[in-house]
């Protein structure tokens, strides 16, 4: 009888700790399980063949992009490309895979790290310059590859794909009921016209404009930060002509948006509001405008959250009504990279040029996937009808790649948190605007005394951007 | 004294199936409990972004800690989101275990119901309270002006009232769990008591304050003890609900914690900041033992008044 329970005993631990390795065993597996893998066939003769493991996080171009890439791996029987999609926590799970080894090939960059922290600190970036031929310089064009955006002393890390940049968005037919006869110029039409659709439809439910408060960080960029720009202000309140921060520049938008936002003028509830909830919002013809991407919301209102509502597109506006400055790029000049410890460097290269190729990139532009931003392809495209509906969406000269700016770690609550406050009113501006001066530029010298060199442009003007030193 | 090494190896050999029996729980506290404690002990006086070398900086991120408002922010929210759920959870799980403690179908049936969202994903769970709460088209706004109880939209997300839908998610998504604790406490007391005091003309209410909850202390002791230490460390249901906002009306220790280690928000520009972090969590764990540990010694001598 002893004896029968010690053996029972003994299978229990076996079928323990069968299971921990099972689930140990699984890791790997759950977290390549984790994206949704575009439907492919699996390699036959992996054996002879590299796998080129691609990651990225646009889903939007998934239905464009799997048929070629099956295409691909069908005439390259030395290639295949494992093509994998990934949602959230993306950032960290690339993070994840460079530290363990197992990163991919080729992959979507991530993350807020500097180009330089990804290339010599993190070390996740090959240099593609010694694949690269005059032909391949020649296809993007003069300006394509900027000092610390994709490339660094002679190295290139990327090449440019698609930009995006932020827009207004507006409902027509709104504007027609209450008689708003186009899309604001200045900041002060904006939040009159606001102000008119609250006052005169807010009954239905429909207001005049809305922001995606619940990320500050997320908000911010997409709103003020570039009505800051575009008015000629101080990048991130980053004043590269003297190398310090001064978001003093910011004080009429911030007191712009407090007039929608904490009046109750703007839709209820934005503190709280996503990106998504708010454009399902517009989408049901609740919102009158709000700022969002170029290259997201047009196909958003096409399978997303279709919707009959007679919408448009406008340039943002600025303090004074003139455009005093460029328009930072929301993203734009890289955006794929190749594993400096691929294993296949050739044929990782391969694959990267298939993604940029002109045949790749003409239909992705055609098909108004994304403003593609290499020259090549986009003369042989056809342009997007979604472009010719609305001209405003397309990438212009005034939206542009400012040069690299510091990154500092700041104590206390960053901008974005700060100006949400203001904007609802929770703190004074004035207050907040000298605070964040202190902070930033406390943290700034700090960096410097660390080691770190200033960046300063004297020559430097938001609409010339002149980096010459 | 030293144990002879022969007899120790008898010892192990003799009881191996034990061992056996140990050794996952002990691997796995090992790689997940002690190994992360060391690492945070060991980084919280470095300057270390997740790559590079880490920068030895002594005790600046202890200072940096005191220093932030934010953290200090979020340790009094800390409070008020424990206090205001249990303010409420306790009581309410106590209530309903009392009403439903009884073995009949109706109660097996009720108990099922108020305990399913303990078994529910807390990301769920947010994410159905969103949709609940939210200030544009949340069915309980629907609700409240359709009964004329309100003539405009609430903005139960919004600065002043999002901790108090927080916490009402956090009561719902805990009593189920408190009412089971509670029923297996009182299913505890011996019957011959209630008879007793039936017998010397006890009413239901007499019986309650007089009888149950004074044979309850010792196992509402302990489920106030787990409450709390849960509560401090809620964060997942925050996460989904509010991200700690709006303006950090509902950030949580932990979840600013968490956020220094991964950034959550997509257009986040938030630094990783492990060796401060580290710091951090250091310093939130110590308010939570200090906490905790003062409601046992509390609860110890209140034991010593009632016995005496």
């Amino acid at each position: 009888m002893k004896q029968t329970k010690r053996i029972l005993a003994m299978l229990l631990v076996l079928v323990m700790a069968a299971a921990m390795t099972a689930c140990g065993g699984n890791t790997s597996q759950s977290v390549a399980s984790a994206p949704s893998t575009a439907p492919a066939a699996a390699p036959e003769d992996s054996g002879d063949r590299a796998v080129i493991a691609f990651w990225t996080t646009n889903r939007h171009d998934a239905e464009y992009l799997t048929p070629l890439i099956e295409e691909f791996n069908n005439t390259h029987p030395d290639i295949y490309i494992d093509y994998q999609i990934f949602a959230d926590n993306y950032t960290q799970m690339l993070d994840l895979a460079f530290s363990t080894n197992s990163a991919p090939d080729v992959f979507m960059m991530a993350g807020t790290d500097s180009l330089e922290v990804q290339v010599n600190e993190k070390k996740q970036l090959m240099d593609l310059s010694q694949f690269m031929t005059d032909e391949d310089y020649a296809r993007f064009g003069e300006g394509a590859f900027v000092e610390g955006i994709n490339a660094l002393g002679e190295g290139i890390y990327s090449f440019p794909y698609t930009a995006s940049a932020v827009r207004l968005f507006y409902n027509q037919d709104i504007f027609d009921r209450v008689g708003i006869e186009g899309p604001p110029t200045s900041l002060e039409e904006m939040v009159a016209d606001a102000t008119k659709i609250t006052n005169e439809l807010s009954g239905e439910g429909i207001y005049g404009f809305a922001g995606n408060f619940k990320s500050a960080a997320s908000a911010v960029a997409r709103t003020i930060d570039m009505i800051n720009v575009r008015s000629g202000g101080n990048r991130s309140g980053f004043d590269y002509t003297t190398g310090t921060f001064d978001f003093s520049t910011y004080k009429p938008v911030l007191e712009a948006f407090q007039a929608m936002f904490a009046t109750g003028v703007a839709f209820p509830g934005c503190e709280s509001l996503d990106i998504d909830p708010l454009r399902t919002q517009f989408a049901a013809g609740k919102i009158g405008m709000y700022m969002s991407l170029s290259h997201a919301e047009p196909g958003v209102y096409l399978s997303q959250f279709p919707t009959d509502q007679n919408w448009n597109c406008a340039q943002i506006p600025t303090v004074s009504g003139n455009v005093d400055g460029k328009q930072q790029l929301w993203f734009g000049g890289y955006q794929f990279a190749i594993n400096p410890n691929t294993p296949y460097p050739q044929q990782a290269w391969e694959v990267y040029q298939f993604l940029h190729s002109d045949e790749v990139m003409s239909g992705y532009h055609t098909a108004g996937l994304g403003t593609v931003m290499i020259p090549s392809a986009v003369e042989k495209a056809t342009p997007p009808e979604i472009i010719s509906q609305m001209p405003a969406l397309a990438i212009t000269a005034d939206d542009v790649q400012y040069p690299v700016m510091p990154t500092v770690v700041v104590e206390g609550k960053d901008y974005y948190t700060v100006m949400v406050e203001c904007i609802f009113g929770m703190t004074d501006i004035d207050t907040a605007i000298e605070d964040l001066n202190t902070r930033y530029n406390a943290a700034y010298d700090k960096a410097v005394q660390a080691g770190e060199e200033r960046v300063v442009y004297p020559n430097f003007t938001p609409l010339g951007q002149d980096t010459s030193r | 004294m030293s144990v002879p090494r022969h007899t120790l190896w008898q010892r192990i050999k003799k009881e191996r199936v034990s061992y056996l029996m140990l050794l996952p729980n002990v691997i796995m506290f090992t790689v997940f409990t002690i190994y992360p404690l060391l690492w945070v002990l060991r980084y919280m006086f470095y300057e270390y972004r997740g790559y590079g070398e880490p920068v030895f900086i002594g005790l600046e991120n202890f200072a940096r800690v005191f220093r932030d408002t934010v953290f200090w922010h979020a340790v009094v929210n800390t409070f008020i989101y424990v206090f205001g759920k249990l303010i409420f959870t306790i009581p309410i799980a106590f209530l309903l275990a009392f009403l439903l403690q009884k073995n009949t179908r109706f109660n097996a049936v009720s108990q099922s119901i108020v305990f399913t969202p303990t078994i529910m994903s807390q990301a769920v769970m947010a994410l159905i309270f969103y949709l609940l709460f939210n200030t544009y088209n949340g069915e309980i706004n629907h609700i409240l002006v359709s009964l004329g109880i309100i003539d405009q939209n609430i903005n139960w997300l919004g600065i002043q009232l999002a901790m108090v839908t927080v916490i009402i998610l956090a009561v719902w998504g805990g009593v189920g769990n408190y009412m089971v604790y509670f029923i297996a406490g009182l299913t505890g007391i011996s019957t011959d008591v209630y008879e007793s005091a039936r017998l010397d003309g006890a009413n239901s209410v007499q019986t309650l304050f007089r009888i149950t909850l004074p044979l309850l202390a010792p196992v509402l002791k302990m489920i106030l003890m787990l409450a709390l230490v849960i509560s401090f460390y809620d964060m997942q249901s925050i996460m989904v609900l509010t991200e700690g906002g709006p303006m950090n009306a509902t950030n949580v220790m932990f979840l600013y914690i968490y956020q220094l280690f991964f950034p959550i928000s997509a257009g986040s520009t938030v630094i990783q900041e492990f060796g401060y972090g580290a710091a951090a969590s250091l310093i939130a764990a110590g308010i939570v033992g200090i906490f905790t540990g003062t409601y046992l010694i509390l609860a110890k001598r209140l034991d010593k008044i009632t016995e005496g």
